[in-house]
């Protein structure tokens, strides 16, 4: 169990450290923001991963707790004119609070309920941004409603790379604070998957009834599950939003979700470096369909069909099989 | 007394509408515990096929339920060829349907996106002219949709309830092992669910987008509300799902009357959140047994 885990820290440890290197390589300014884009969304997708794959809790709306941390930074970025590094621990606290109502609301469900209330209420999020029309704020003839409405926010400020390191390198600050965030939210996830509360998801992913009746408190460690996944969450979206530097409700569109749903799957939910493997297999397919914008979701979702019909435990889970098949002693002839 | 009035054949109205669009998710979970969230891309499918029945092919109005019957089975028959048949039985069969049918309806409007193009069209099952009954006042489409959807229900309540294919049904959805055992060909009563759900919701679809407008993403909407009202009347359960129709038009369209229309859903999902607190499998689901 220890082997394992200093195993996963060391395989961490390789992996940002390549990818740190990666701006040395001299890549343009897109395929730089691309990348950067991708580290956010693995680091979305491995806390996703915690609620979904590791506790087994069926939450498809869990890009709620993201986009309530990106507009926590954006609005307070707007509104307060306040630098955005003070506000990624409030991105952090309304992910933390999103998710606590996440959890409240699915709190003795199962299944397929979840899969729907959860997803009621991501939608719900999404329908009330692009509905809030009402005039909030006037600048010359255009008039913007508080959340931004379908257009979403922008020019709320960003991280300060351009004052501190000129213009031509704010990229490379933005790309290194992804970094860190991806960095930390599989840290988050290799500590939880190896701490006892670790092994208490499991046992209740695995069969529910006989972990309850080996004492383990399900309600109370699916609460602690949302609320840790929550926090990262919330804290991706406030980079997110930084980073980018416009946050709107498309975050919570259903080709979104997809993607991101894609992209646990076919690397394998459940797994710590599931969701790495299949961010990358997405971004490939992402740049393979540049040219062809219009199918991209359809490339998405087929690659997602054909690993769930086929290797549905996703890429990690195929691997994991090919290995034991191939060390596995076998009768000669 | 006017707004009583308005917000009763309102709530007739939408309740009818919601039954017959989540009698049919109603009838998939029920029966193979899949839970198709692929309902939304059958609603447009069956509203594209009254259009290409009625507007392309100049056949006369009512025809279009016809035609949106005939896409949603073909719809259907897709469905359990691309993905039920491969997985059903297999490990995870409910999850992975799930993400399965979310990506096949992602597929299925991003198609007719790229092929048919994003244009709003006009469902042309329609009526014109209303009927005054002194304060009431109802329009015939109102009345059209009402009663089609009172019939579809029937009808799939006698299906289930009457015929030989219903008695398979009913005995895949309590055990299927045994059911196999006493000689239930058990794919091909799950072909004929799969198909005859995707009639429901091609026909509930051509209704659907009779009071609205048909367009690539028209299904999704309905599909959520689809889910709300299965879920807060018992997934799987028919008769739940028709209660909860009818209890969920009525909080929507009062909503709507007295909060303004926007806060219609968002109340709606409040309150099926904290009856879904205190009754976890909804009103008149069944607590399921996990054999370990």
């Amino acid at each position: 169990m220890r082997s394992m885990k200093s195993r996963d820290l060391l395989i961490l440890l390789l992996f940002v450290g390549v990818l740190s290197l990666l701006p040395a390589l001299g890549l343009s300014r897109y395929v730089l923001g691309q990348i950067t884009l991708f580290i956010l969304w693995a680091a979305v997708v491995s806390q996703w991963n915690l609620v979904f794959g590791v506790a087994g809790i069926l939450s498809i709306g869990h890009m709620a707790l993201f986009a309530v941390g990106g507009y926590a930074t954006a609005l307070m970025g707007l509104y307060f004119g306040m630098s955005l590094w003070w506000t990624l621990p409030v991105a952090a606290l309304a992910g933390l609070l999103m998710s606590l109502v996440m959890a409240f609301a699915t709190f003795r469900l199962r299944g397929a309920y979840v899969v729907v209330v959860t997803l009621a209420i991501a939608m719900t999020v999404y329908q009330l941004l692009v509905t809030d029309v009402a005039c909030f704020r006037q600048t010359q003839s255009v008039c913007y409603s508080f959340s931004g409405g379908a257009r979403g926010l922008s020019r709320f400020g960003d991280f300060g790379f351009r004052e501190l390191l000129g213009y031509s390198s704010a990229p490379l600050g933005n790309f290194y604070l992804s970094l860190i965030m991806l960095a930390l939210s599989i840290l988050v996830a290799i500590m939880v998957v190896y701490s006892p509360y670790g092994q208490a998801f499991k046992a209740m992913r695995d069969n529910e009834v006989c972990a309850a009746s080996r004492g383990i408190e399900i309600r109370k460690y699916q609460a602690i599950v949302f609320a840790v996944s929550g926090v990262f969450t919330g804290l991706s979206g406030g980079v997110y939003a930084g980073v980018i530097g416009t946050f709107g409700p498309q975050v919570l569109e259903l080709s979104t979700l997809l993607f991101l749903l894609s992209m646990m799957v076919v690397g394998g939910r459940g797994t710590i470096w599931g969701p790495v493997v299949g961010t990358i297999v997405l971004a490939l397919i992402d740049e393979g369909f540049r040219d062809l914008a219009a199918w991209r979701n359809t490339a998405y979702a087929a690659v997602l069909s054909i690993i769930l019909l086929t290797l549905p435990e996703g890429l990690m889970g195929g691997f994991a099989s090919l290995r034991k098949w191939a060390l596995s002693p076998r009768k000669e002839g | 007394m006017e707004l009583l009035t308005g917000i009763l054949t309102s709530t007739i109205a939408l309740g009818a509408i919601y039954a017959a669009s989540s009698v049919s998710l109603a009838l998939l979970w029920g029966s193979i515990s899949m839970l198709n969230l692929a309902h939304g891309a059958m609603i447009v499918i069956g509203a594209y096929g009254s259009v290409a029945l009625v507007t392309g092919l100049g056949l006369p109005w009512w025809t279009g339920l016809l035609g949106g019957m005939i896409a949603g089975a073909a719809g259907g028959l897709l469905l359990y060829v691309s993905q039920v048949r491969w997985i059903f039985g297999k490990a995870n069969f409910d999850l992975r349907i799930i993400i399965l049918t979310m990506a096949f309806s992602t597929i299925v409007v991003d198609l007719i996106n790229n092929l048919i193009g994003a244009k709003i069209l006009r469902q042309p099952f329609q009526v014109e002219g209303r009927f005054d009954l002194g304060a009431l006042s109802i329009g015939h489409q109102t009345l059209l949709v009402v009663c089609c959807s009172a019939l579809m229900v029937l009808l799939l309540q006698l299906v289930v309830h009457k015929t030989n294919l219903g008695r398979l049904i009913r005995a895949v959805s309590q055990d299927i092992t045994a059911a196999r055992l006493n000689g239930v060909p058990v794919q091909a009563v799950i072909f004929q669910v799969t198909v005859l759900a995707g009639i429901i919701s091609g026909a509930s679809g051509v209704l659907l987008t009779s009071s609205t407008t048909v367009y690539p993403g028209a299904g999704f909407d309905p599909l959520l509300k689809a889910l709300i009202v299965c879920v807060l009347g018992g997934l799987g359960s028919i008769p739940g799902a028709l209660a909860a129709s009818f209890a969920l038009a009525g909080l929507e369209t009062t909503v709507q009357y007295t909060l303004g229309v926007k806060w219609g859903f968002p109340v709606s999902l409040l309150v099926v959140v904290l009856v879904l607190v205190y009754r976890p499998t909804g009103l008149f689901g069944r607590q399921e047994l996990e054999r370990n």
